[in-house]
């Protein structure tokens, strides 16, 4: 059988003009490439590697994927190092204690804020409520603290737009001025004000003009809250 | 213009694949069914065989390198079109429906030959085509068709079988074959 089978089928014969179309497409495809085994959905995935690294590179110099303390602490070192050292003490507490923090989805009440502030500063929060923008919630007022030093600190979120106040008792010869000051460094927008005895700061990742807004809708309030302490 | 790196190329690819393109094209022609399509699939095979003939180690056999591509082609036009329905394992089935066959009777025409090897499932059409027509060893059909040399010894039975069957029943129709046999002895 095999004998037969193979002399029938081996009558079949290319037609003669297939040559020619088979070497006509062979020179209009061009020179082989040296990597064109590679298929295109590996130099797609290589790209896409490549792409991801990029981002996640960028996102890490903006102090996203930050998952350990030590790499959080050098963000914000290297951060605080862009602004002048008083400016930066409202940005590290910010950073640290609003900025790398898991939320829950059911923030706390009014009350069991105020309870957490203390009793000193309770009065801070029914005075600034009604002055940041539309759309910002009170989700944590508590007193904490960056290297040592304590901070009264509020914290209001629209989604995942952050936006702090944080006020800190003045120190020995510091001093910002009689004016507010204001810098930025990053996505991070800072506002700063001095009273007789403290450093008060606004800190989001607002644009500077709607951040020196708050602060400027704040601070008759805030002084207000903090003279009865500074009495 | 080609360069003359690609010249000294293409001068290599003429002489040692385009020789083959007979074979090429007889196995192509069994395994699409459609002398046009069988060519659409051997221009596909050549042009991919230039594309990655800078890896082909002269001195190698081409011509088993043409057919690996070859069926390479000739699986992706089928599963583009989905015509021709695969059979992916050997059906035990069968061969309890296959009598022990009979041999070829002499009379049967090329074109009841070529159709009975048409019919059967094309698994086991290119491995009778690669072993019995093209008489290539087993290890090198294994390696050809991507599949154990095992299950090149059992595709190979069992095609051979079917055509066997095939013809048979091709010669009976013509009164020819295993039952006018019998009616003869009768």
């Amino acid at each position: 059988m095999t004998g037969r089978l193979q002399e029938t089928v081996k009558k079949v014969t290319a037609p003669p003009e297939l040559a020619e179309r088979i070497r006509s497409a062979i020179l209009a495809a061009g020179p082989p490439r040296r990597y064109s085994w590679i298929p295109v959905y590996y130099a797609a995935a290589i790209a896409a590697g490549l792409m991801a690294l990029a981002v996640g590179s960028v996102g890490y110099q903006q102090g996203y994927f930050r998952f350990s303390d030590s790499s959080r602490q050098a963000y914000i070192s290297a951060i605080a190092s862009r602004v002048d050292h008083l400016m930066s003490l409202g940005l590290c507490d910010h950073v640290q204690c609003a900025v790398f923090r898991e939320y829950p989805k059911d923030p706390p009440t009014l009350e069991e804020l105020g309870q957490t502030l203390g009793p000193a500063n309770a009065d801070l929060i029914p005075a600034v409520q009604g002055h940041v923008p539309e759309g910002y919630r009170l989700v944590m007022a508590h007193v904490c603290q960056y290297k040592g030093r304590p901070f009264t600190h509020l914290t209001f979120r629209d989604g995942k737009q952050v936006l702090s106040l944080v006020i800190a008792r003045r120190g020995v010869g510091e001093s910002i001025g009689d004016q507010v000051r204001e810098s930025s460094v990053q996505r991070y927008q800072i506002a700063a004000f001095e009273t007789p005895g403290h450093l008060v700061y606004v800190v989001s990742d607002l644009t500077p003009e709607k951040n020196m807004r708050v602060l400027a809708d704040l601070a008759p309030t805030v002084r207000a809250v903090l003279r009865k302490s500074e009495g | 213009m080609p360069e003359p790196g690609e010249r000294s190329l293409m001068s290599r690819f003429e002489n040692e694949a385009m020789p083959h393109m007979n074979d090429l094209f007889r196995t192509a022609t069994r395994m699409m069914g459609e002398r046009s399509r069988a060519e659409d699939v051997l221009q596909e095979t050549y042009l991919q065989a230039w594309k990655s003939f800078h890896s082909f180690e002269p001195g190698t056999n081409c011509r088993a390198w043409l057919f690996k591509i070859l069926f390479h082609c000739v699986h992706h036009a089928r599963r583009k079109d989905m015509r021709f329905p695969l059979v992916k394992e050997p059906n035990d089935a069968l061969d309890a429906t296959l009598a022990s066959p009979p041999a070829v009777p002499e009379q049967l025409t090329d074109e009841e030959i070529l159709a009975a090897l048409d019919k059967i499932p094309a698994d086991f059409r290119s491995v009778v085509l690669l072993v019995d027509v093209e008489e290539f060893a087993y290890k090198e059909v294994a390696e050809i068709l991507a599949i154990p040399i095992g299950t090149v010894m059992s595709r190979l039975s069992r095609g051979r079988k079917l055509l066997r069957g095939y013809l048979t029943d091709a010669a009976v129709s013509y009164g020819i074959g295993g039952d006018a046999e019998n009616r003869q002895g009768a």
